[in-house]
């Protein structure tokens, strides 16, 4: 008898928690004026997940819409399955533009909805909308951007030691080697990152192609129409070498670049006696600083703009990366007013009042943010005449996070010469 | 919170549902006549794990295998275009040399590691035995990841000059060395066989285990009528013992072959498939996740099915005909 009574209480638990389970599935809907907005993006981390849902706040408030942020550390995997399975969130962040374009078919271009595009071309950097325009269509605009050329140096040592900021590159070339000369260490560079190991150095590369040959030049090579062993490509590679790989201007030469984590190799500038006095490396660096020297940032940390090359291109270029918002779903009324806002200069200050991100936005008031290590940055990204995207994310994948990131480990471990590297990359461009 | 609730309430519900379903099929078979009864009854019992494993293992790997022949969206047909892509691509064909190199050279370590253990154990006291025994076997309760994690700290690397934090390096620079990037270096593949230590690390204690457990079934009037013959203790040993507990032996090897198939975690903690290291399990996960390209992914993964499907058929029959002589 005991085992029936068991029977019936397990039959009964399990049709309640039927019943149940779908009463609670059915939580969430609501259609028409109140339809809510779901944000897909890969700003993850404890830290930023909460600036981004303060900004998000912000957007609630100013546009009475109910907006849900969901980040997710593999975004790139799960926004195609997402797309593909017909689960697609009504806007997405995309990190990398290339992989935004990539699947252009299922966003709405900018131009096609009332989000504001003329305005937002107005204040944007000039070029920032390039990277996610195709064949005339705009599908994403950025909602913040970490500049890439800039060069940070240990205030206090620097000047101690009696060393000037550097203007061109004939003088950087020239303290690297006062700096040598006082028997310390130059630079400290580091290119270890997990499983994207070698993105550190792409951007060196593509920095120096900016400077050699050219933003012109660098939007062939991007597009696959310049070759990576083309005369120029191979050139801004050796001048990068020439930094990276001279004896004694980093500890341990190559085998130590591509070993070290690249947030811990921007720390050695602040060690007493410093380990370095060079580090080039984007904005975002800073929350990789030493806990007291974040506190006093403007005491503590220099920056300059990497110089520019002396027979190269004439002018300062800054490279750099950033989210792009792209709307995928059109039909959520309120999904465009949410885009208007997020793609807009009014977005995203709780996030820049943090530091280390900067508004991709020239009429941003500067002020706001937090240091004027930061507003010094602002302040020359700016005025810089050229403004390009990180290449190695506009390029097709098998590249840009495949055969340029072990290409760059591959040489600069000294496992294999520039130019086979250069040849392998080439090489494993897609042929379509 | 909500959520908590759902996931419960879904296990319930599914661990329910499945209770509920064999009750209701049994109940009607009940009212089958006889012999009928007794003819259905193993289907039923049977039928529903067959339906999964239909589902979710053959369905995918048909599909798989179905994806092998199509571009990387899934849509055009390109034959065996992936194929002959990847087994002419120098980076491939390297990938697979060092899971050949792997194949032969964990499952041996494991087992010559295991059996060393498993024969000197015995000898101890009890006590000691049982000591020793745990600690071996403490790496099988550590993930993957997490064992690669500890021995990137073994291989650390730092330039000469700084505090050497990695073991081997702290021991190699004490002896008089200079600091080696022991992971970049790939002469005679070094990296490589440094990794497959992690792996034989892991599985040793799985070894032991089973192996000591042989060994101790071995009867003990076979071994002291070979010492009353004369024969050395090695003599007995390999002669003796080994083709005694040979079966087991062949078990341990063919399951650490078969997880050395699909090793993948060791090699992207470690290296990301960097500096000659790489082997196909990593270079799927790259196709398929860093490129998004499924149809060579799919390929890649086709090839590893059909070299695991010999080694299961060769264990399925072993472990037959040990049932079959139990």
């Amino acid at each position: 008898m005991r085992s029936r009574n068991t029977l019936r209480i397990g039959a009964l638990v399990f049709a309640g928690s039927l019943v149940l389970s779908g009463c609670l599935g059915a939580e969430q809907g609501g259609d028409g004026e109140n339809q809510p907005v779901e944000i897909f993006g890969g700003i993850t981390g404890t830290e930023e997940a909460r600036l981004v849902e303060e900004a998000v706040a912000e957007i609630e408030e100013a546009t009475g819409v109910d907006v849900q942020y969901q980040p997710s550390r593999d975004f790139t995997t799960i926004i195609r399955s997402r797309v593909r399975g017909g689960d697609a969130p009504d806007i997405a962040l995309y990190p990398q533009p290339g992989l935004l374009l990539d699947m252009s078919s299922d966003i709405t271009p900018l131009d096609d909805v009332d989000v504001g595009l003329d305005q937002v071309r107005e204040t944007l950097i000039p070029g920032f909308l390039d990277s996610a325009t195709k064949d005339g269509k705009v599908y994403g605009a950025p909602i913040d951007q970490a500049p890439k050329s800039l060069v940070w140096y240990p205030k206090k040592p620097f000047e101690q030691a009696g060393y000037q900021v550097p203007t061109t590159h004939q003088e950087l070339l020239d303290l690297t080697e006062r700096i040598k000369d006082d028997g310390e260490t130059p630079w400290c560079i580091g290119i270890e990152s997990g499983p994207d190991t070698g993105w550190p150095a792409t951007d060196w590369l593509e920095d120096y192609v900016l400077r050699t040959a050219g933003p012109e030049a660098y939007d062939q090579w991007v597009n696959g129409e310049l070759k990576f062993n083309s005369p120029e490509i191979t050139e801004a590679a050796e001048t990068v070498g020439e930094i990276m790989l001279t004896e004694g201007n980093v500890q341990g030469g190559g085998k130590a670049i591509v070993n070290t984590p690249f947030g811990e190799s921007s720390e050695r500038l602040f060690e007493d006696p410093p380990g370095c006095y060079l580090h080039r490396q984007a904005s975002f660096i800073t929350s990789f600083f030493p806990d007291k020297v974040q506190e006093n940032l403007d005491e503590e940390a220099g920056v300059f703009v990497l110089p520019p090359v002396e027979d190269g291109y004439d002018g300062t270029p800054i490279l750099g990366s950033g989210n792009f918002a792209a709307l995928l779903n059109s039909e959520n009324e309120n999904a465009i007013k949410v885009m208007e806002y997020l793609i807009s200069d009014k977005f995203g200050t709780p996030r820049y009042e943090a530091g280390g991100i900067l508004s991709p936005h020239t009429t941003f008031d500067t002020s706001k943010y937090p240091d004027e290590v930061t507003q010094q940055i602002a302040d020359q990204v700016n005025e810089a005449d050229v403004f390009r995207f990180d290449g190695s994310d506009l390029m097709p994948a098998e590249v840009g996070t495949g055969s340029f990131w072990t290409g760059m480990v591959d040489w600069i471990g000294g496992r294999k010469d520039l130019d086979a590297v250069l040849s392998d990359i080439d090489e494993s461009w897609p042929s379509s | 919170m909500l959520k908590a609730i759902n996931a419960l309430l879904a296990v319930l519900a599914g661990v329910g549902g499945g209770f509920a379903l064999y009750l209701i099929l049994n109940w009607l078979v009940e009212r089958l006549p006889g012999r009928w009864e007794d003819r259905i009854k193993p289907y039923i019992f049977i039928g529903p794990a067959i339906v999964f494993v239909t589902i979710f293992l053959v369905y995918p790997a048909l599909r798989t295998a179905y994806l092998s022949f199509f571009d990387d969206d899934g849509e055009e047909f390109v034959g065996l275009a992936n194929y002959v892509d990847l087994l002419g691509e120098s980076s491939f064909l390297n990938a697979l040399f060092n899971n050949v190199l792997w194949l032969i050279v964990v499952p041996a370590g494991v087992v010559i590691a295991g059996l060393i253990v498993a024969v000197l154990a015995d000898q101890l006291s009890t006590r000691g035995e049982n000591t020793v025994k745990s600690f071996i076997f403490l790496p099988m309760a550590i993930s993957f990841v997490g064992a690669s994690t500890i021995w990137r700290f073994v291989y650390a690397f730092e330039p000469e000059g700084r505090p050497q934090i990695g073991l081997l390096n702290a021991v190699w620079t004490f002896f008089g060395g200079d600091p080696v990037a022991w992971i970049q270096n790939d002469s005679f593949r070094l990296n490589s066989f440094l990794l497959m230590v992690i792996m034989i690390w892991l599985q040793t204690g799985f070894a032991m285990v089973l192996l000591s457990a042989a060994i101790k079934n071995v009867p003990t009037e076979t071994v002291e009528a070979a010492r009353i013959d004369g024969a050395s203790e090695i003599q007995i040993f390999f002669q003796v013992v080994v083709p005694q507990i040979w079966s087991t032996v062949v078990t341990v090897f063919v399951t650490v072959l078969i997880l050395t198939l699909k090793i993948f975690d060791i090699i992207y903690v470690m290296t990301g498939g960097r500096f000659n290291t790489d082997v196909i399990g990593n270079r799927f996960i790259t196709e398929l996740i860093n490129f998004g390209r499924d149809g060579r992914a799919s390929a890649i993964v086709v090839m590893l099915l059909v070299a695991v499907i010999p080694v299961m058929i060769y264990q399925v029959r072993q472990f037959r005909q040990m049932e079959a002589t139990r």
